[in-house]
């Protein structure tokens, strides 16, 4: 087997059969066979092997200093359980959840309890309730709503409601929770038989409002109470 | 620490897991001196292997959830060789790079020279290894990193593997490769040769290993 076009085998072949690195076993055989009656190659080996010496007693170069990590660091630099590493997204998503759901809560309500109350009035036709209501229902559902609308205006209750409504998680979370209450339950407890359409056309937002406050309900739970209660244990541990 | 210290690496890193921070530090300890020489012969520049070492803990420390058995010191060398050669590409990319002018200090920072046979002897053995060096800094980096990997700190083909990221037959490709580059280099440097085959005449004196070319 003739190795290269003079017959000697490469560099980098003697260089990988010292290596022994290389894959063909008949090549292999070609090159002992070649080193054999050639004392170039031969010679050249040993250099290479000379020069792999060499590299393996290069001295080792002193360290500048030790790279132990100090305590403080490695309490810094703890792995930190996937809660806390997304502690942050998880309370803008709780605040973001929290605004959304008041709108939605207060959207359904501009849109249930006004518009049912408006019914008789002439400026109820612009929210889309042609259906001549009888006047005894709506006069039975208007009632609930009232604290919370408490404008009498017709247009005009619309730009008044929604900051008013956003101010309401500002003071608590708690009582945001519980403010929507009565609003959800109306329909079913009044004694009038409920106009259909009108649920019909709440329940998305109803739906929506229901995601939503599961959504905060679990980024509260992973954005503040988890990590509270993970920082408890740790104080605790030396 | 001190309980630690004869524990294998593994059963450091489990320590290490279930909230003994101090195992850690044994393992910095233990690999500490080929991470920074790996980084140094890599950069050719003490700060930035100094601070390459000093980042590449703190990865291993941070991501030590995704080392998943095998050898722990060729996944720490793998971060620490990742690191290096980023650095590396980014100094290549500027074209007035530290590394021409960090090269000449580095070998007054060796510490322990091997026991000289003569004093003359000694010189031209010192002499030799410098200029080896020297070539082994002008290969490509791939080659290189190999070539310190292997020849210098003794990593095997397997862990080699591993840090580069390559395959085995990658790996001896390019051990092969570098060395038969570095022959050329010292070959065509009359000193060099000279150097060389001053060496190889002492050599032969003693025994030596697969020299003869015949196994």
């Amino acid at each position: 087997m003739r190795l290269t076009a003079d017959g000697h085998p490469s560099d980098e072949l003697l260089s990988a059969y010292l290596a022994e690195a290389i894959e063909d076993p008949a090549v292999e055989a070609a090159v002992s066979a070649h080193l054999d009656t050639c004392s170039a190659c031969r010679e050249q080996i040993a250099q290479l092997h000379a020069i792999t010496t060499l590299l393996a007693e290069l001295p080792a170069p002193s360290l500048p200093r030790s790279f132990a990590l100090t305590r403080e660091e490695l309490e810094r630099l703890r792995p930190r359980p996937w809660y806390l590493r997304y502690q942050p997204a998880f309370r803008w998503a709780s605040a973001v959840a929290a605004v959304l759901l008041v709108a939605l809560l207060g959207l359904d309500l501009l849109t249930a309890g006004p518009a049912a109350r408006e019914a008789p009035g002439p400026a109820a036709d612009r929210r889309a309730l042609p259906e001549p209501a009888a006047a005894t229902p709506v006069a039975a559902l208007s009632a609930p709503a009232e604290p919370t609308a408490g404008a009498e205006g017709a247009g005009g209750a619309t730009p008044e409601l929604a900051p008013a409504g956003k101010e309401v998680p500002t003071e608590s979370i708690g009582v945001m929770a519980a403010t929507p209450e009565p609003a959800v339950t109306t329909p079913a407890p009044s004694p009038a038989p409920s106009p259909e359409r009108e649920t019909a056309m709440t329940s998305p937002l109803r739906l929506a409002a229901a995601v939503v406050s599961m959504v905060l309900a679990v980024t509260l739970v992973l954005g503040f109470l988890l990590p509270r209660l993970a920082a408890r244990r740790f104080s605790r541990t030396p | 620490m001190g309980e630690h210290i004869e524990r294998p690496d593994d059963a450091l890193v489990h320590a290490v897991r279930s909230g003994d921070l101090t195992a850690f530090n044994v393992l910095v300890e233990r690999y500490q001196h080929a991470v920074y020489a790996v980084a140094l012969r890599l950069l050719r520049d003490r700060f930035l292997a100094e601070d390459i070492t000093q980042d590449a803990f703190l990865r291993a420390y941070t991501a030590l959830d995704s080392y998943r058995g095998g050898s722990f010191r060729a996944w720490l060398l793998r971060i620490a060789h990742n690191r290096a050669l980023d650095t590396l590409r980014s100094l290549q990319r500027r074209p007035t790079s530290s590394l021409d002018l960090a090269g000449a200090d580095v070998h007054a920072e060796w510490s322990g020279e091997p026991a000289p046979a003569s004093p003359a002897e000694h010189a031209a053995r010192g002499e030799l290894r410098r200029r080896i060096e020297a070539a082994l800094a002008t290969l490509p980096d791939d080659q290189r990193a190999t070539v310190i990997l292997f020849d210098i700190e003794g990593f095997s083909y397997e862990e080699i593997a591993t840090i580069t990221g390559v395959s085995l037959g990658t790996v001896k490709s390019r051990l092969s490769r570098g060395r038969a580059r570095l022959r050329a280099l010292l070959a065509v440097d009359e000193t060099s040769r000279e150097l060389l085959e001053g060496f190889l005449r002492q050599a032969n004196d003693g025994p030596s290993e697969r020299s003869s070319g015949s196994e």
